[in-house]
């Protein structure tokens, strides 16, 4: 295509935008409201798999010692656990740094623990970073084969991490089916106005092709303007995700303050979804006026 | 050069719009096509254009056989070939040099080009003044005029006219049939499907005359009543 074919095919298709301009307004009213959905679960998506890496490096085994045991059965336990692949750090914490531990972590109500200094309850303990979620079977079999050595009871919070593993599985493929099902029906919407365009303009088409106009000639401007509601289509969503990101997630870390977990920041997650949006709408511009096009082109 | 041997078209209901025809226009020549409704002019006339394609038998327009012209050669045939249609077929929307201008632009023609050609033709078929009206501020042989011009402006070797003054007073249909020998005489070839027996008789041209999809007659210098 040459350049005076570009422009003209440039100019057409904003002229055809500006006559259908309430069909042209609709579609990118729909197409914005599902590009909005899909930013909104990609968002949700991203931080939910940032929360499980972090989870995953956060949370770690517990391993509670026998009571009784001498300094050198602690450091013969904790060289065998050394030993142990895939572990990759290891806390000891006596009885007694548990309990100042336990007292800081009650702050205000700290006096209820005072009888305690003499007959602490609290046993010695290991605490285990373990490298994946996907190595805990191992290390855990592991120290029960240690129980003779002085461990006690493993304790871990792998039931909260399948959980969520599971949730966000299951997010996944609901989101994809949301998205999959809105982006037909934008393909539908931009479909028919384009459709709506042809249709007006179908002697001219007709017209075009007697002259001698090729089909791609014919097809360029309806595509363009296919292109223009897409990208269009795009950037609304995204700037009303990008406006919401930060105060969502400011309420979200503000009104649940047990979640502690740290969300992606603005600019990493949109350098992310902006390409995504802007190839999904030109994407779904392209097919809707490619496909109503189609049959106006056998003259 | 217009060739056609054996032509027929038979359309998916059966009916026959052209029946082994056979016939040759050579370049340059005048010629109308003859014939009352379902005769087979217009079957002809869309075999000419390649909105139908043969049933049977060979149909060759400017050296392209029209029977194995692909999908993608259709325009560049198309381009070698100016048509008139009785309804004018004009874009409501362009003024008169839009409307003469856009068969140039989508040949790829340049801007400079254009703005040569455009008014120049628009001269030949006497419609300078109008250039900037739309086609709804003319009258019906104004209209026409513009379509000859956009007809020809990208300067066919093959004028095709399919009942150019069926929608015009007599006094406008000669302008037209005028203007169309004054695109002959510059050495187009010009085939022209009519019902205009007072035009067909006094212009003495060619006449080919087509009955149930058959040639009955093909006179030099005839009329439309030799037709019966």
């Amino acid at each position: 295509m040459n350049f005076r074919s570009f422009s003209y095919t440039i100019m057409e298709a904003f002229r055809g935008l500006i006559k259908n301009r309430l069909m042209s307004a609709a579609s990118i009213i729909t197409l914005s409201s599902c590009l909005f959905m899909v930013s909104i679960s990609f968002c949700l998506a991203v931080n939910l798999d940032y929360l499980l890496i972090q989870m995953e490096s956060m949370m770690s085994i517990t391993v509670y010692l026998e009571d009784g045991m001498s300094t050198e059965e602690v450091n013969d336990l904790i060289g065998r656990v050394n030993q142990i692949p895939f572990v990759t750090q290891l806390e000891f914490i006596s009885s007694g740094e548990a309990l100042e531990r336990f007292k800081v972590d009650l702050e205000d109500s700290a006096h209820i623990l005072d009888g305690l200094d003499k007959d602490n309850p609290l046993p010695n303990s290991l605490v285990l970073d373990i490298d994946s979620l996907s190595h805990w079977d191992y290390v855990e079999n592991n120290l029960n084969e240690l129980k003779e050595y002085g461990v006690e009871t493993i304790q871990h919070g792998r039931q909260a991490a399948n959980a969520l593993m599971t949730v966000n599985n299951l997010l996944r493929v609901v989101g994809a089916l949301v998205i999959a099902g809105l982006g037909v029906i934008s393909v539908v919407i931009i479909f028919n106005t384009i459709r709506i365009a042809v249709n007006t303009r179908k002697t001219e088409i007709n017209i075009m092709k007697y002259v001698g106009a090729t089909d791609a000639f014919i097809r360029g401007p309806f595509i363009v303007e296919g292109m223009i509601i897409g990208i269009f289509g795009a950037v609304i969503p995204l700037a009303g995700a990008y406006a919401l990101y930060n105060p969502v997630k400011d309420f979200l870390i503000n009104s649940l303050p047990v979640i502690d977990f740290l969300f992606h920041n603005q600019s990493y997650v949109f350098s992310l979804l902006t390409p995504l949006l802007f190839a999904v709408g030109v994407l779904i511009g392209i097919v809707g006026s490619t496909i109503s096009i189609r049959r106006y082109l056998n003259v | 050069m217009i060739v056609a041997e054996n032509l027929t078209k038979i359309y998916e209901n059966g009916a026959k719009g052209i029946d082994h025809l056979s016939l040759r226009i050579e370049d340059g020549e005048f010629v109308f096509v003859v014939g009352s409704s379902g005769s087979g002019k217009t079957t002809l006339v869309k075999l000419l254009l390649r909105e139908v394609t043969p049933t049977e038998g060979k149909l060759i327009v400017n050296g392209d056989d029209l029977s194995a012209l692909t999908r993608g050669q259709m325009p560049f045939y198309r381009r070698r070939m100016g048509v008139v249609f009785q309804d004018f077929r004009l874009l409501t929307n362009k003024t008169i040099y839009e409307n003469v201008a856009f068969a140039m632009q989508i040949v790829g023609a340049s801007n400079r080009d254009i703005r040569r050609s455009v008014p120049s033709v628009l001269a030949l078929v006497g419609l300078q003044r109008k250039a900037k009206a739309y086609p709804d501020q003319l009258s019906g042989g104004e209209q026409q005029r513009t379509a000859l011009a956009r007809a020809i402006v990208n300067k066919p070797p093959l004028l095709l006219a399919d009942e150019p003054t069926g929608n015009l007073d007599p006094d406008t249909a000669w302008d037209i049939v005028t203007l169309l020998e004054d695109i002959n005489d510059r050495g187009t070839t010009v085939v022209v499907a009519t019902h205009a027996k007072d035009i067909v008789d006094q212009m003495k041209k060619r006449v080919i005359t087509l009955r149930n999809g058959n040639l009955v007659r093909d006179i030099e210098k005839g009329g439309y009543r030799d037709e019966f």
